[in-house]
Order: C-alpha cells, then sequence, then structure tokens
C-alpha cells in the first residue's frame, strides 16, 4: 500500500470546503420554515459584503441571525468531538474511548454549572474556562481510579462511567442547591446537549476552539501514529511522550469545555464520528484527522436540522438526536470488538 | 557508538530490579543478555536505550549522558524491539514498519521516496514483502515479530536492542534473523533466552541475577556448567565445538544431581 497520491490529498482540501458550505447552506435553508439555497445565499451576500439583493428581511433574519450562526456551532461541534475521540482513542488505546464515556463531558458540566450559578465571574468565556477546569479534574480523576481499578481496557471505561455519574450528581447537586426552578429548567435542558439560543457570539468562541483543536492535532499526526503499539513504543519512536499526552489531552478537554459552555454534553459523536472515519480511510492520523473533523462537522449539522424538524412545532434537543444514532453505534463497536479479540 | 552505564539501579515495587550494574557496549558487537525470567534483562535494556530513566547511576551514549538527548535524537541512533507489543488497530503490516520512519521525519515534514524505499527494504530483509498489505490481526506471532524487526531496522539505528527477538519465531526464522541482524554493521544487544543461540551469535554475553551482572565476556568464558548451576538452576554439560563455539546440553532434572534444584 503506497501512501494516497497528492492528487487524492488536494482534492480532499479542495472538496472539504466546499463540503462544509453546502452542509452550512442547508443547516440554514431547511427548517420549520424552509428557505430557498438562492435567497440563503443572497442572505449572505447581503450580510458579508452589502450586497444589496432584494431579500424578505424576516427570511434574511432567520438565515443570518438563527440558522447560519446555529449551523457554523453545530459544524464546530462536530469538529471538536470527533477530534478529541480520535485523539483520546489513540493515546489510551482504547475504541470505546470519547469526552462523554470518559466522564469529561460531565466534568465540564459541573465547571460550567459551578461558574454560572455559584457566580464566579461571568459571561461566555469564564463558563468555558469554569468548564475546561472541570473537565481536567474529571480526566485527572478518571485516570487515577483506573489506574487503581488495574489495568485491561475495560478499567478506564468504568471509570469513565464513574465519573459521570459523580459529577452528574454534582451538578444537580449545585443546581437543586442554588438556582431557581426556570433556572434549573433551562440549565437541565442545556445539559442534555442543546443548539437553542446560539448565537454569533458563540460562533466567535467556538471557531477559534476548533480550529486551534485542529492545528494542535494534526501537528501531532506523527506522534498519534506511533502510539500504535502502546507508550513505550512511542517513546522508542522517538515520541516525548509525557509532553504529547499533556498537550493532546489538554487540547481535547479545552474542545470539549467550550462545547460544553455553548451547547451542553453532546454524546456519542466523539466515539461514532472517529470509527466511521476508519472505515472509509484507515488508521493513519494524517488522514484520518481531518476526515474525522469533517464527518464530523457534516454529521452535526444534519442532526441539528433533525432534531429542528423531527417533531414539528418542537425541538428535540440534539445529545438526544446524537445518542439514538451513537448508542446503537456503540454497541456494534463493542460486538466487533469482541470478535477482534 | 558505545553505550556505557555506569552504576545503574532501578527499583520497583520497593526493591532494586536492577542493582548497580556497570556495563560497556562495544561498538558493532553482538552483545547477549541472559538470565532467568524476572532476572532484569528487560529492566536493563530499558535503562540503557533510554526508556526508562534510572534512580542512580547513569548511561551514556557516544560518551554522554543519555539525559541530555532528547527522545528524538535517541530514538534516531536506538531502535528498540520490545519483548510483546501488540495493537487492535487496523494497521497493515508495511504501516507497522513505516512508524519506524517517525523519528526521521517532522511534523511538517514530508514522507519521501527515500523512506518508501527503506520501508521496502526492512520488509524484504525479514522476509515479509509479500505480506505488505496484509492487516495486522491477520498475521501470525512470527509474522508480527519479523514486522517489529523490520520497523526497527527502518528505522535505521546504529545500535538495535531486542528483547528476546526469536520467541515466536520458528527455527529457521529464528536463525535467519539473529544473522540478519548480525551481519548488518550495527551494535546489537540482545535479550535471549536460548543459550545455544546466544553462543552462536553473541560476541559477549553477560549474565543478569536477580538484578546484578554476575558474567561477562566471551561465551565459551561465561558459559559453564557451574554458572549454569547456580544461575540458572539446571544440570548441563558445556561442550566444544569444533568452531570454537560451545554447546550447551541439557539434562533432565532431577537425573545427573540433586544439589542444583533446592
Ligand atoms: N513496574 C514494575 N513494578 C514492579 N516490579 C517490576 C516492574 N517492572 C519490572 N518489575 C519486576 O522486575 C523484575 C525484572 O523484570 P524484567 O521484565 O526486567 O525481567 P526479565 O529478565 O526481562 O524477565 P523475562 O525473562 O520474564 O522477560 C521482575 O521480577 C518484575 O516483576
Ligand atoms: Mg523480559
Amino acid at each position: 500500500m503506497r501512501r494516497p497520491a497528492a492528487t487524492a490529498r488536494l482534492g480532499f482540501v479542495l472538496a472539504a470546503p466546499l463540503i462544509l458550505v453546502a452542509a452550512l447552506a442547508l443547516g440554514a435553508a431547511i427548517g420549520e420554515t424552509s428557505i430557498d439555497l438562492d435567497v440563503v445565499a443572497k442572505s449572505v451576500a447581503n450580510r458579508l459584503w452589502d450586497a444589496g439583493y432584494a431579500v424578505d428581511p424576516i427570511d434574511e433574519g432567520i438565515v443570518w441571525n438563527y440558522r447560519l450562526s446555529r449551523a457554523i456551532v453545530a459544524c464546530c461541534c462536530g469538529v471538536t468531538l470527533a477530534l478529541s475521540g480520535v485523539v483520546l482513542q489513540a493515546l489510551l488505546r482504547n475504541a470505546l474511548a470519547d469526552p462523554y464515556i470518559l466522564g469529561i463531558s460531565a466534568g465540564a458540566s459541573t465547571g460550567a454549572v459551578a461558574v454560572a450559578i455559584l457566580g464566579f465571574g461571568a459571561g461566555m468565556l469564564s463558563l468555558s474556562l469554569g468548564a475546561f477546569v472541570g473537565a481536567l479534574v474529571a480526566f485527572g480523576l478518571i485516570t487515577l481510579l483506573a489506574r487503581r481499578a488495574g489495568s485491561g481496557p475495560g478499567a478506564i471505561i468504568l471509570a469513565g462511567v464513574a465519573g459521570s455519574q459523580l459529577f452528574n450528581a454534582i451538578t444537580s447537586l449545585i443546581v437543586t442547591r442554588s438556582a431557581n426552578a426556570e433556572q434549573a429548567r433551562g440549565i437541565m435542558y442545556w445539559l442534555l446537549g442543546n443548539l437553542s439560543g446560539v448565537r454569533w457570539d458563540d460562533a466567535w468562541l467556538a471557531v477559534p476552539a476548533a480550529l486551534l483543536g485542529l492545528l494542535v492535532c494534526l501537528f501531532h499526526a506523527r506522534a498519534l501514529d506511533a502510539f500504535t503499539f502502546g507508550a513505550e513504543s512511542a517513546a522508542s519512536l522517538g515520541i516525548s511522550v509525557r509532553r504529547v499526552q499533556a498537550v493532546l489531552i489538554s487540547v481535547a478537554a479545552l474542545m470539549t469545555a467550550v462545547m460544553v459552555s455553548i451547547v451542553g454534553s453532546i454524546g456519542f459523536v466523539g466515539l461514532v464520528i472517529p470509527h466511521a472515519a476508519r472505515l472509509l480511510v484507515g488508521v493513519r492520523h494524517g488522514v484520518l484527522l481531518p476526515v474525522s473533523a469533517l464527518t464530523g462537522a457534516v454529521f452535526m449539522v444534519v442532526a441539528d436540522v433533525v432534531s429542528r424538524t423531527i417533531i414539528p412545532g418542537q425541538v428535540v434537543p440534539i445529545g438526544v438526536i446524537t445518542a439514538l444514532v451513537g448508542a446503537p453505534a456503540f454497541a456494534l463497536i463493542l460486538i466487533r470488538g469482541r470478535h477482534v479479540q | 557508538m558505545t553505550i556505557q552505564a555506569r552504576g545503574v539501579v532501578w527499583r520497583a515495587g520497593g526493591r532494586p530490579i536492577i542493582d548497580e550494574i556497570a556495563l560497556d557496549v562495544v561498538e558493532h558487537e553482538f552483545l547477549g543478555i541472559v538470565g532467568p525470567n524476572g532476572s532484569g534483562k528487560t529492566s536493563l535494556m530499558a535503562l540503557m536505550s533510554g526508556l526508562r530513566a534510572p534512580h542512580a547511576g547513569t548511561v551514556a551514549l557516544a560518551g554522554r549522558s543519555l539525559r541530555h538527548f532528547t527522545r528524538r535524537e535517541i530514538a534516531r541512533r536506538i531502535a528498540f524491539v520490545e519483548q510483546q507489543a501488540e495493537t487492535a488497530e487496523r494497521i497493515t503490516a508495511r504501516q507497522a514498519v513505516e512508524l519506524g520512519r517517525t523519528p526521521h521525519l517532522s511534523a511538517l515534514s514530508p514522507w519521501q521516496a527515500k523512506d518508501d524505499d527503506i520501508v521496502d527494504t526492512a520488509l524484504a530483509e525479514v522476509g515479509m514483502a509479500s505480506f505488505a498489505g496484509r492487516r495486522w490481526h491477520t498475521l501470525s506471532g512470527g509474522e508480527r515479530q519479523r514486522l517489529h524487526i523490520a520497523r526497527a531496522l527502518a528505522q535505521q539505528p546504529e545500535i538495535l536492542f531486542l528483547d528476546e527477538p526469536t520467541n515466536h519465531l520458528d527455527i529457521h526464522h529464528q536463525l535467519g534473523l539473529l544473522d540478519l541482524v548480525r551481519s548488518r554493521r550495527l551494535t546489537v544487544v540482545a535479550a535471549l533466552h536460548d543459550l545455544n543461540h546466544a553462543a552462536m551469535f553473541c560476541d559477549r554475553i553477560a549474565v543478569l541475577d536477580q538484578g546484578r551482572l554476575v558474567a561477562l565476556g566471551a561465551p565459551r568464558d561465561v558459559l559453564t556448567e557451574t554458572m549454569l548451576a547456580d544461575v540458572f538452576r539446571v544440570d548441563a554439560a558445556v561442550e566444544a565445538d569444533g568452531n570454537g563455539n560451545c554447546l550447551v546440553r541439557y539434562a533432565r532434572p532431577g537425573t545427573v544431581k540433586e544439589k542444583c534444584l533446592q
């Protein structure tokens, strides 16, 4: 097997933005009131370049203020979750690793809720910071627990389950103690993973987080490959194991934290998308990372559209949709894993 | 390139696993490390290749302490084939060997035709060229072992550490592999269980027992009946063959004398 020809790589580099734009356009067009694609294009042109097309201002408002920002955040969310999944699966050498299952999302939620309700600071950035701290604490606690619980691929997953429960309980505790009924309802809804209420402010936080994460991960693609046979083998191939682990786990936690603080914790995307991407393009991280990112982005935009349209007049939390798709996929991976052993 | 270990100590579980070992590896020699299970062969090799840091003492590569090298600098000079390294990833045989190029490539430097050639050569040298496209999980233990060796060769090291490199191989491939690494202008440090292989291929043999270096020298000086009885707790006769090598012939436990089996 030769490596993919330069043309294939060029093809991907050219096709990826087109696919992304198409996904965003569909995300903006489809909804309770469907808006024609040319109206979407004109609205965006009006806002970006003052193009001056004649478009119904209500349609333009829906496209620009609600759907486009929302679709962009959904994309970023897909990118970051998929990348976090790839990174965690490679570093922990565990096919079931993902920020949700390992309790990192739950820790981030606790951090964000603590900031929001107990009021350490204010605003989106401090919410993300709280989530970041929560994510790191959760990961630290879970790896410690897993180490105590013994070796084997199951240990960290079980520790993740325990950690998730713990952090969710702490979150509930904070919410019931300190929030009023309406706040509590809002927070519980947000915790399920929800893109309602996402605006441009959120996109300005989500896009840099996703881009930064993508760059850092791509920069470490070869290092991630080197973990194929474990950390000791990676070290003998010249990888500074501790540094790479610290950088990549922090980046995964950061990406997860930013997304949790914007849309709540969304399950299974980080698990399922990397596996789907591996089936498509194989295990080499130089290819796997960008393809996972793109697949995740498209998947999340589609999931968001489904969540807005599946029940007329209602918005289902997107976390419910991803879980409906992801949980069976999780089961499939479990079963396949048994056959490999 | 030489490696010197000086007073190296490594502790685990509250006891010294490697206990004050001093050992010089000479350029282009084939040094065998033998010893019973748990005597510290793997640990010593991990310390001498910089994979673990000693708790006391120093390991120097070409006269400079390993602590002053970056991981990548070490990996360009030293390759290490682990006793057991497995993966559940669906990689191909060739991709496993390609990993050997890692220390020579940076995040931004692209893979080149030269790297492909090196990987092809390494695959051919271990007789695995026709397996290049096979998935890892479909390969036999011996085939995987040969790919690990190929990966180390693709690393183009000056020093090669092999931890029980022949334990999954049939006799033809055992001899072929030891001969292959011997024929390269490499410094080789190999943990071996088969003392006759050690006698056949090693320039020198180091004997470990409970974390201590108890003998070091040419095979015929080291492989003596007393050493075999003391360290390995076996009765054996050591014969000289025509080529100045020696041959170990084991006796069935209990058939000769009882004193070694306490
Ligand atoms: N991390 C560790 N913690 C505790 N004990 C350890 C650790 N690593 C190694 N040991 C112990 O150190 C001793 C030497 O181990 P090592 O793997 O170096 O032996 P070895 O000579 O390679 O044995 P084998 O022939 O079985 O491969 C063993 O008794 C092992 O149990
Ligand atoms: Mg060993």
